[in-house]
């Protein structure tokens, strides 16, 4: 009766340890940000300078940090069926944190390297960390100068 | 986005726990078999008690005859004799351990990864490829 009892209790305490354990420790949270430039800060000759762009790069800071380089396969700079627009699109980003905030910033460059003197637009948002699945977010891009090209 | 993401997660763990609930009565029934056995006497064993006690009174015991003690004794040599490697129980216990052996093993990677986070969503088509991150 003893090993009886004794098995009876492991196993229960196995179960709940398989329950806790299945619970989860870690999460994916998702930050979908909405990146659009903003013609109405400066942009000579509007979407057409826009198109000078070459690299895009989305950095983040604060409660997790990374970055991403884009180009013309991510839509950098934004284009539309008919031409050059103004609608990067959604950059998502992945992580475990959910608390504290998220300093997204997203900079153009008119040239293949991403040195500062050639950054033409760029634009910050920062959003709290959330404990839901996916938070949405936008992020308007300014012109910060002429690039080096 | 796919808001799929969760019911997948969950329909994962829940199959992961299922699959250990069901794995781990397997490992101890070996042993629970065992307790079983030693626990509590028999109704064949106390049903020949009674009846060696109702002969006890009717009739005279033969002292130089075989003692039931002797013949347990004889019949234990008997079974002892047979390698255990040729009885099915023990095929179908070891068989059992090691389906439980596995099961838990693969229940335990499979449950660490998903304590770690599982897997991250695929990127969505619309986004183009701009995804980046954890898992990523």
């Amino acid at each position: 009766m003893r090993v009886l009892r004794l098995l009876r209790r492991l196993h229960v305490g196995v179960v709940a340890l398989i329950l806790v354990g299945g619970a989860g420790c870690s999460e994916y949270h998702y930050y979908d940000i909405h990146v659009t430039f903003d013609l109405s800060t400066g942009w000579v000759g509007g979407v057409s300078e826009i198109s000078t762009i070459q690299r895009c790069k989305m950095t983040v800071s604060g409660a997790d940090s990374g970055s991403m380089i884009m180009g013309n396969a991510q839509n950098c700079p934004p284009m539309t069926a008919a031409g050059p627009g103004t609608d990067v699109g959604i950059v998502e980003f992945s992580t475990f944190a959910d608390s504290g905030n998220f300093t997204f910033t997203f900079a153009g460059y008119d040239d293949q390297s991403t040195t500062d003197n050639c950054k033409a637009a760029e634009g910050t948002v920062t959003i709290p960390a959330t404990t839901a699945t996916t938070t949405m977010g936008d992020l308007s891009v300014k012109r910060v100068g002429a690039g080096c090209n | 986005m796919s808001p799929l993401a969760p019911y997948w997660k969950m329909a994962l763990r829940a199959g992961i726990v299922a699959a250990l609930v069901v794995s781990l009565p397997l490992v101890g029934l070996g042993g629970v078999a065992r307790a079983d056995l030693g626990d509590e006497p028999s109704a064949k064993s106390a049903s020949s008690g009674d009846q060696s006690q109702v002969e006890d009174n009717d009739k005279p015991k033969d002292l130089l005859g075989k003692k039931p003690a002797d013949a347990a004794v004889q019949q234990q040599k008997q079974v002892d004799t047979t390698p255990i490697y040729e009885k099915w129980q023990f095929w179908a216990i070891t068989g059992g351990i090691l389906v439980g052996i596995v099961a838990v093993v693969w229940g335990a990677q499979a449950l660490s990864h998903q304590i770690n986070g599982g897997d991250v969503r695929p990127c969505n088509m619309d986004f183009q490829m701009r995804c980046f991150g954890e898992g990523r």
